[in-house]
């Protein structure tokens, strides 16, 4: 015999009732569980988007470069600064869970053909390596750049859609790359256009350019690279692989320092913060309708009883276990109602991820996905705890309607 | 005659046996320089230093052939209005923005001297004391309405028309370049300092290691053709340089 | 208008007392103020010679919870639980272990009659069953006094009768002190006391002998 026991019997009092709001609970705690479904869906097709869309888990460069400039295009003006990064590198890839790490170099100039010229933004890469890192390219149009690091005078580029346009070229067609080289003077490359290629910005495609890091190496003089672009078997590491390098990189002789992908991607906390702002304003707005709904259909419960609780309190019961009676049977519909939403939700969700539904890439991303609502345990048991608190909030009015009843009263009640 | 008049009163304070156009044609460093020559500079910036050959055929013809290690066989080419950067790596000339900046430094008319008599128009004569002794500042406006820099002052020697410095402005006023003239040698500019104020990276000297009056041949000059341009030598004082 | 105007009643322990009068008589509301179930406007409430009036709800209710006990006109017994949960209640109100309980509520039932329908739940009893088990209730924790408001208005008389015979019964049994409110003259002309209320005063309180 306990309250709790009393509660849970009196669940069965008018099923109809009962059902009703376990339904509503069941619903509610279902929708939770489906949206925080799809933004992890979200956030994982983001996270993916911006890692193997080039930035990588982690970059290592000169401390000094990542200093209030986050973005490789922030960085376009500094030269590169990395020298001995051979060494750096084979370090940091016999390190677990390390995929490779990358050299990059980020530079600009102009682009000519004939008598059209382009400002460009380029970002030079080793790409045997962005492909064991899995960083995708997005073609849209010709090849990519071959593997093998080109000969002299056999230099090969990528040109963002816009930039093509711009420039009049197509894939196969020679132009000139114009830049400053780390000495302070200028010098132009011809090199051949491999493949187009978008960044999923129509912006960036208008200037950017891709190329291999030899031939970065080549127009701008130098050995150096910028940064090492290091690739991870899970994201989930990458805080960890980053404090396993901070040893390694405190004992170079320049400082350096490895950035997440994180700090290198502000969009993807904006568009974060935007998500959850969003999944608590659908989270008020179910707790509003719950609320609302159940916190009547508990008080009509309330109010059809009260000569019971009359009698409660006049063989002994006090106030506030009269009280805690109608919480505890509140509390009982929402377990039970998350419960089966939680359910419902998992259910809902195998079903949906079965479909195939394809949503539109998300922003700097340029292939659809495959719509999989990623449910977690802990999605499902915060559903759950969200219930059984809406309905302990529903039950409070009701609950201070039977504390204040007058005994002689309430027993005279029809 | 209205304007020898207007100009005359104008210029009131200064020394009445002084004419401004005289004072321009006599002071202009750009006409010290013959209207065809070869020469060899030297540009030191950050304690680094780049040769460069310089072949000049009247207003509108300019080749500077690079002559660092790294950079040989790169030409810069003026012709008319248009700079060409001529590279071994590219198969055509690539054009260039005409205020590219050699070595970031300093831009080919600063290193070359502009011919500010026939660019520019004196519109104000008057005299101050310097550590060179009594000087003559003449203040000039580009003929050229549509010109990057429509204002400059040109400071010379009261005594030898020598010119000390080239002051230059850009349209909304803001300083642009200072050209000083740090040593002569037979009659001609033999060392110059140029100071960039816009981007405020420094100053470039340039230092005239030889300068030769001679005829230049036309096709160094053909953006299609540059077998003469290749066919050049290195010259001697360039060989070993960095 | 007062439901009890100048009200003087005394009741000693083990004393089986009816409180007889018409509809509206202000028995209800005596039966309430003597339960400690409601608060006079003017007056004292003693049982066992504390004042019910000055103390607090809280302190009312532990006395009603382990000293009184109630019988309603309507059985006012909990649905959902069965004959032996409703009876338990009130043991476990008083923290007594759950073996104890066990045997105190199945001696308590076996006592009224119903020890084979303990499982039951009311909708499983009838009209006469269900007071039982009220009684049962009322009794288990061993009470000093149990108030019965119109205990048999929803019975048949003979059903009545036999609720009526079961109340004195425990009351020669036990000593538990009995106060019944009623209107019906079968019940009343059994007291061995009779309380006559009328428009809220006592109008006669005799004790006319075993009948």
């Amino acid at each position: 015999m306990t309250l709790a026991f009393v509660a849970l019997r009196n669940l069965g009092r008018n099923r109809r009732r009962t059902l009703l709001s376990l339904l509503v609970a069941a619903c509610g705690a279902a929708a939770l569980v489906l949206t925080a479904g799809f933004v992890r869906f979200s956030f994982e097709g983001l996270r993916d988007a911006i890692v193997r869309g080039g930035l990588g888990h982690l970059e290592v460069g000169p401390a000094d470069d990542f200093e209030g400039a986050a973005s490789p295009l922030e960085r376009l003006a500094r030269p590169p600064l990395l020298g001995g990064w051979e060494a750096l590198r084979k370090e940091i890839e016999a390190r677990p869970h390390v995929q490779a790490a990358g050299a990059s170099i980020q530079f600009a100039g102009m682009a000519s053909h004939r008598d059209r010229s382009a400002a460009f933004f380029a970002v030079a890469v080793e790409p045997d390596r962005e492909r064991r890192m899995g960083m995708e390219v997005k073609l849209r149009g010709g090849e990519g750049l071959s593997e093998e690091p080109p000969a002299e005078g056999e230099d090969q580029v990528l040109l963002g859609k816009g930039l093509a346009r711009a420039l009049g070229v197509v894939p196969g067609d020679r132009i000139a790359l114009v830049t400053s080289t780390v000495e302070g003077s200028l010098d132009a490359m011809d090199v051949t256009v491999r493949g187009l290629l978008t960044s999923g910005l129509q912006e960036l495609d208008a200037r950017l350019l891709k190329t291999h890091v030899v031939t970065a190496q080549r127009l701008l003089g130098t050995a150096n690279v910028s940064s090492l672009v290091v690739g991870l078997d899970d994201t989930d590491r990458t805080a960890a692989a980053q404090a396993d390098l901070l040893p390694l990189l405190g004992s170079s002789t320049t400082p350096l320092a490895a950035v997440d992908w994180e700090t290198r991607a502000p969009f993807y906390r904006q568009v974060r913060s935007l998500y959850a702002g969003i999944f608590a304003f659908l989270g008020g707005v179910v707790f509003f309708l719950v609320v609302l709904s159940t916190s009547n259909t508990l008080l009509m419960s309330v109010l059809e009883r009260v000569r019971e609780f009359g009698t409660l309190r006049a063989i002994g019961t006090s106030r506030g276990q009269v009280a805690t009676l109608v919480v505890l049977e509140a509390l009982w519909l929402g377990l039970l109602g998350g419960l089966s939403g939680a359910v419902l939700g998992l259910g809902l969700a195998t079903l949906i991820n079965h479909l195939g539904i394809r949503m539109p890439p998300p922003p700097g991303a340029a292939d659809p996905l495959d719509l999989f609502l990623r449910v977690v345990p802990s999605d499902l048991a915060a559903a759950l705890l969200f219930m059984v608190v809406v309905l302990g909030v529903a039950s409070l009015v009701p609950a201070l309607r039977v504390i204040r009843l007058r005994i002689a009263e309430a027993l005279a009640h029809d | 005659m209205t304007r020898a008049v207007a100009l005359a009163l104008a210029f009131a304070s200064a020394s009445p046996a002084l004419d401004p156009w005289d004072v321009l044609r006599r002071g202009d460093p750009g006409r010290l320089s013959p209207d065809s020559f070869r020469a060899l500079l030297r540009l030191w910036r950050d304690d680094r230093s780049h040769d460069i050959e310089v072949w000049h055929a009247g207003r509108n013809r300019t080749l500077v052939r690079l002559l660092s290690a790294k950079e040989l066989g790169k030409f810069l080419l003026r012709r008319d209005a248009d700079l060409w950067l001529v590279s071994p790596r590219t198969r055509q000339p690539t054009r260039l923005p005409p205020a590219y900046r050699l070595y970031g430094g300093a831009s080919l008319d600063e290193v070359l001297g502009r011919l500010h008599f026939e660019d520019y128009e004196p519109v104000d004569l008057t005299e101050e004391k310097g550590p060179d002794g009594d000087l003559l500042s003449l203040r000039l406006h580009a003929r050229d309405p549509g010109s990057m820099l429509p204002r400059a002052r040109l400071l010379v020697r009261k005594g030898d028309f020598r010119a000390v410095k080239v002051e230059y402005w850009l349209r909304s006023g803001k300083p642009a370049t200072v050209v000083e003239f740090q040593a002569w040698e037979a009659g001609r500019p033999r060392r110059l300092a140029v100071r960039d104020l816009i981007r405020k990276e420094g100053s470039v000297t340039v230092d005239v290691l030889k300068l030769e009056e001679r005829p230049v041949p036309a096709d160094l000059f053909d953006l299609e053709d540059g077998s003469a341009r290749k066919a050049l030598p290195v010259p001697l004082a360039a060989a070993g340089s960095p | 208008m007062a439901a009890l105007k100048d009200v003087s009643l005394e009741v000693r322990a083990g004393e089986f007392v009816v409180v007889a009068g018409p509809s509206g008589c202000g028995k209800t509301t005596l039966l309430n103020l003597l339960g400690g179930l409601d608060e006079a406007d003017r007056g004292e409430v003693r049982f066992t010679g504390q004042d019910l009036a000055a103390c607090p709800e809280s302190e009312r209710t532990l006395i009603r919870r382990s000293r009184l006990g109630f019988v309603f006109q309507s059985f006012n017994l909990v649905p959902v639980l069965s004959a032996f949960e409703n009876v338990e209640y009130g043991l476990w109100l008083v923290g007594v272990p759950k073996e104890e309980r066990k045997r105190r509520v199945n001696g308590v039932l076996d006592s009224v009659g119903l020890g084979d329908r303990s499982h039951r739940k009311p909708a499983q009893l009838s009209g006469g069953e269900r007071q039982r088990v009220a009684l049962a209730r009322a009794l288990v924790h061993d009470p000093l006094a149990v108030l019965a408001d119109e205990p048999t208005a929803s019975l048949d008389s003979h059903t009545g009768a036999a609720i009526v015979d079961l109340f004195a019964r425990m009351n020669a049994e036990r000593g538990t002190t009995f106060l019944l409110a009623t209107h019906d003259p079968a019940i009343i002309e059994r007291a061995p006391r009779r309380v006559h209320l009328r428009d809220g005063v006592v109008v006669k309180d005799e004790r006319p002998g075993p009948s």
